[in-house]
């Protein structure tokens, strides 16, 4: 007897027949039987992979931007390493961690007031 | 986009950005692009994401003493720091009732006669839209296997999720997206028409 094909089933489906999605795989006998718009519901899905590998594709951030962060990273004092010889004991590395955090916090704050975001920190006027 | 991961090569950097932040910066530059996309895609604009990702960065910098290699990639431990971040990002937004500008529309488009440009970018934002409206996990499967081209075991080892879960994860979501859009019920104001996809529901 035809049935009408549902998400759960179609679902079961294509855990029962795994690589149905990437190539032309014939879908069992007692399945098409069962099911008759099994191939066009599994059509459906190869479409939809296609487009879905069209359309998110790679994107790559500004050159500029991944430069900046870079030497503001680097710059960041490393946990457990001091900012200057004298001023900074040998401390904890959740008092480096904060500074690092705290730098990267300054670091976005003065990018928003570049693109001229009011209000983006209150610590930027 | 991705490369095959040299462990000992990456486990002596890790251990180096301990110390140093010039081998954290080289850690930096083998991630920051992967990292970039999963945020962008997620955010949908360039200056979120650029901003999420130094977060990120900062955050692992912050924290990198605290993480240790159990067999979870180090890849893995940025995106769970990136996937975090973008969920307050998410939550901060739906506070303000803001909604981001889609950036990803024109990044969609693709090469072609001028004329199929606009009716291309059209399709192209229309999946994005339906991709977008996905839960969380599901965005982030897509996004790991379509634009990362990661396998469903290096999936798993990012979602913490066994293979097999993201593999059901990937089938439910892709049937989850196709009947959003091509079933009516989705859009009632305007007629469906979406690529060549049918509805396959028959009463």
């Amino acid at each position: 007897m035809d049935e009408t094909l549902t998400p759960a089933m179609l679902e079961d489906l294509l855990e029962r027949c795994p690589d149905a999605l990437s190539g032309d795989v014939a879908l069992p006998e007692d399945v098409l039987a069962r099911y008759p718009d099994a191939r066009a519901a599994l059509d459906d899905l190869k479409r939809l992979v296609w487009e879905l590998e069209t359309t998110l594709k790679p994107v790559y951030p500004r050159p500029d931007f991944v430069q900046e962060l870079k030497f503001a990273l680097v710059q960041a004092p490393a946990p457990g390493e001091t900012p200057g010889p004298g001023w900074f004991p040998r401390r904890s590395l959740q008092v480096a961690g904060a500074v690092a955090i705290g730098a990267g916090l300054w670091y976005i704050a003065i990018r928003r007031r570049n693109r001229g975001e009011p209000g983006a920190s209150p610590l930027v006027t | 986009m991705t490369v095959p991961v040299d462990y000992e090569d990456e486990a002596r950097l890790i251990a180096q950005a301990k110390e140093d932040a010039e081998a954290f910066g080289a850690l930096y530059e083998r991630y920051v692009e992967r990292i970039y996309n999963y945020v962008y895609y997620r955010v949908g604009n360039q200056q979120d994401a650029e901003d999420l990702v130094a977060r990120v960065f900062y955050r692992a910098l912050a924290n990198i003493d605290n993480y240790e290699d159990r067999g979870v990639p180090f890849s893995a431990w940025l995106y769970r720091i990136a996937h975090n971040l973008v969920a307050n990002w998410h939550r901060d937004r739906s506070r303000r009732n803001i909604v981001p500008l889609d950036d990803l529309i024109i990044a969609g488009a693709v090469d072609g006669m001028p004329e199929a440009v606009a009716e291309s970018q059209e399709e192209h934002a229309r999946l994005i839209e339906a991709v977008r409206r996905l839960s969380p996990d599901r965005q982030q499967v897509l996004i790991l296997k379509f634009v990362e081209r990661l396998s469903n075991v290096e999936i798993g080892g990012i979602m913490d999720r066994t293979e097999g879960a993201v593999k059901s994860l990937y089938h439910r979501t892709l049937i989850t997206l196709r009947d959003a859009l091509t079933l009516p019920a989705a859009e009632p104001k305007k007629k469906r028409r979406w690529f060549g996809l049918r509805r396959t529901r028959s009463k």
